[in-house]
């Protein structure tokens, strides 16, 4: 065989020089520019992925656009308060003393909140109620976008400049995670623009199916609350204010109600959306103890101080979706993690709380899409 | 723009590098042709064979390269969109529907009478629709 194949390249023929004269300028060239070469090659796959971050970036920009003209009929063109928007940062409070932290940042979020809503209200005025939530976040999901792409953008040109392979390399390590949240984002424009309900909102749609055909009331900020009788029980049910894109204040919610009640209440059940592992299915359903709910820990941190303080159990149920499925179109799999989620709620209700107790049951996520 | 006065946007196409292979693979495709042929002429068909085979070995790594590169800028480019459908049911006599999704429809709205009874119909489901894939037995 080898025989074979050196025959096929004599040595002492012209062709067999010319390769041999290829493979020692191949081995050299490995031998000095080995690193510089995977260098190019990781800088290589960064520029295939901020190329695509860049396409999705401005389908983001220009699907906010379009829609506010859709929904808003602003009277100027709207396209550089866009542009300033998209811009929009905050500033988190200090917390080198970190007692009260929580409650500085429960004000800058409110403050950013109330900021958002009249930068809205000025580009889309004449979008309802439910639009100019969904405007916003439509725009929120358009600045995710946008910041994602100008920190990459960042680090692929410093690495260019630098030529420092450790900078390239943890760009090129997180990029896979980076762009599946990216893709989510895409698929978050759509939902937004429509108005169609999310995969995080199926906390929200558990809490919509209990509460459904009885009345509601605002119980905090964009959160409503329903009384809903259930085998002698009383169960709450809490989630935001829909069918706009909401995820209202859970934790003033829970607040106002154990303490409008005395601290008679029994449990607390909160439902939502948890990240799944990859190769569990989507849409099934975990249950736990724990306050169930995201974001930057300002709403669960009021939760863990009421129960703390009237002694109330907090238990979770989860609904599992991958993070791309999050802020996508909600997925039949989900819709039925929902109905599984209420069979679970009604049975845990069933099996450990006694006649005459009185359950909050809160459904956390966007409601974006669902009414109650 | 700041010092650097090129564009900091990564252009979309082929790149200058891949470009500069292609024609420089091109040119030595071409040249193994030419000796290929001459090699033959001459009745040298042993040389002959590996010059034409280095020719379109070559030309066979322009196209793979070029449709390559094609492909991956057309899947870097294009922006994904669910297919969302709404599903209705009357409240009277149960009868369900399904169509698109249209903007303005959430969840228990009330949208239209039912063409069974005098109920109405409600918005019960509102999902995206996954695109059916091709069947794999799973191990884990």
């Amino acid at each position: 065989m080898f025989q074979w194949v050196s025959q096929l390249f004599p040595s002492n023929g012209d062709l067999g020089s010319i390769l041999q004269l290829i493979y020692l300028l191949a081995f050299f060239v490995y031998l000095f520019y080995a690193q510089r070469i995977q260098m190019m090659t990781m800088l290589r796959q960064v520029e295939g992925a901020l190329i695509r971050l860049k396409t999705i970036r401005d389908e983001g920009r220009r699907v906010a656009l379009k829609t506010v003209k859709e929904v808003g009929k602003p009277k100027e063109d709207p396209a550089p308060r866009i542009d300033q928007i998209l811009e929009q940062f905050w500033i988190t409070p200090v917390d080198l003393d970190p007692a009260g932290v929580i409650q500085k940042l429960d004000k800058v979020m409110n403050v950013r909140e109330t900021r958002f809503e009249e930068d809205v209200k000025i580009i889309a005025p004449e979008a309802n109620e439910a639009e100019t939530h969904n405007l916003e976040n439509l725009l929120e999901a358009a600045m995710a976008l946008n910041a994602i792409y100008k920190v990459i953008r960042h680090f692929y040109l410093l690495g260019k400049k630098t030529m420092n392979i450790y900078i390239i390399m943890q760009v090129q390590m997180v990029l896979p995670m980076l762009l599946q949240e990216v893709e989510a984002y895409t698929s978050a424009l759509q939902a937004f623009a429509e108005g169609m309900p999310i995969g995080d909102g199926a906390g929200a749609l558990t809490a919509a199916k209990m509460m459904r055909g009885h009345e509601w009331r605002l119980i905090s900020k964009d959160t409503v609350v329903t009384e809903v009788p259930f085998e002698e029980r009383t169960l709450l049910v809490v989630k935001a204010y829909g069918p706009g894109g909401n995820i209202g204040k859970p934790g003033d919610a829970v607040r106002n109600l154990i303490e409008e009640r005395g601290g008679k209440i029994s449990k607390v059940i909160m439902i939502d959306a948890a990240g799944k592992l990859e190769g569990e299915e989507l849409g099934s359903i975990a249950e736990g103890v724990g306050a169930a709910i995201g974001g930057i820990g300002v709403e669960k941190y009021k939760i863990e101080e009421v129960t703390l303080k009237y002694n109330v159990p907090i238990y979770a149920i989860a609904i599992k979706e991958a993070i791309r499925d999050v802020v996508a179109p909600m997925k039949e799999a989900i819709v039925n993690g929902a109905e599984k989620a209420v069979e679970s709620v009604t049975r845990f209700v069933r099996e450990r709380t006694e006649e005459g107790e009185v359950i909050i049951v809160v459904g956390v996520g966007n409601t974006v899409g669902i009414a109650q | 723009m700041s010092g650097d006065e090129r564009p900091v946007y990564p252009t979309v196409g082929i790149s200058r590098t891949l470009l500069f292979v292609l024609l420089f693979v091109g040119a030595l495709s071409l040249f193994s042709l030419y000796l290929g042929f001459d090699a033959y002429l001459l009745d040298r068909l042993d040389k002959a064979i590996y010059y034409l085979l280095m020719a379109f070995g070559g030309f066979a790594l322009i196209g793979y390269l070029f449709f390559r590169s094609k492909s991956v800028l057309e899947k870097v480019t294009s922006i994904p969109e669910v297919e969302v459908v709404t599903t209705l049911e009357c409240q009277n006599c149960g009868l369900k529907k399904m169509r698109p999704f249209q903007r303005g429809d959430y969840l228990f709205k009330e949208v239209e009478d039912c063409t069974r009874c005098e109920g109405k119909m409600i918005i019960e489901k509102i999902y995206g629709r996954e695109r059916p894939q091709k069947k794999r037995t799973r191990i884990l």
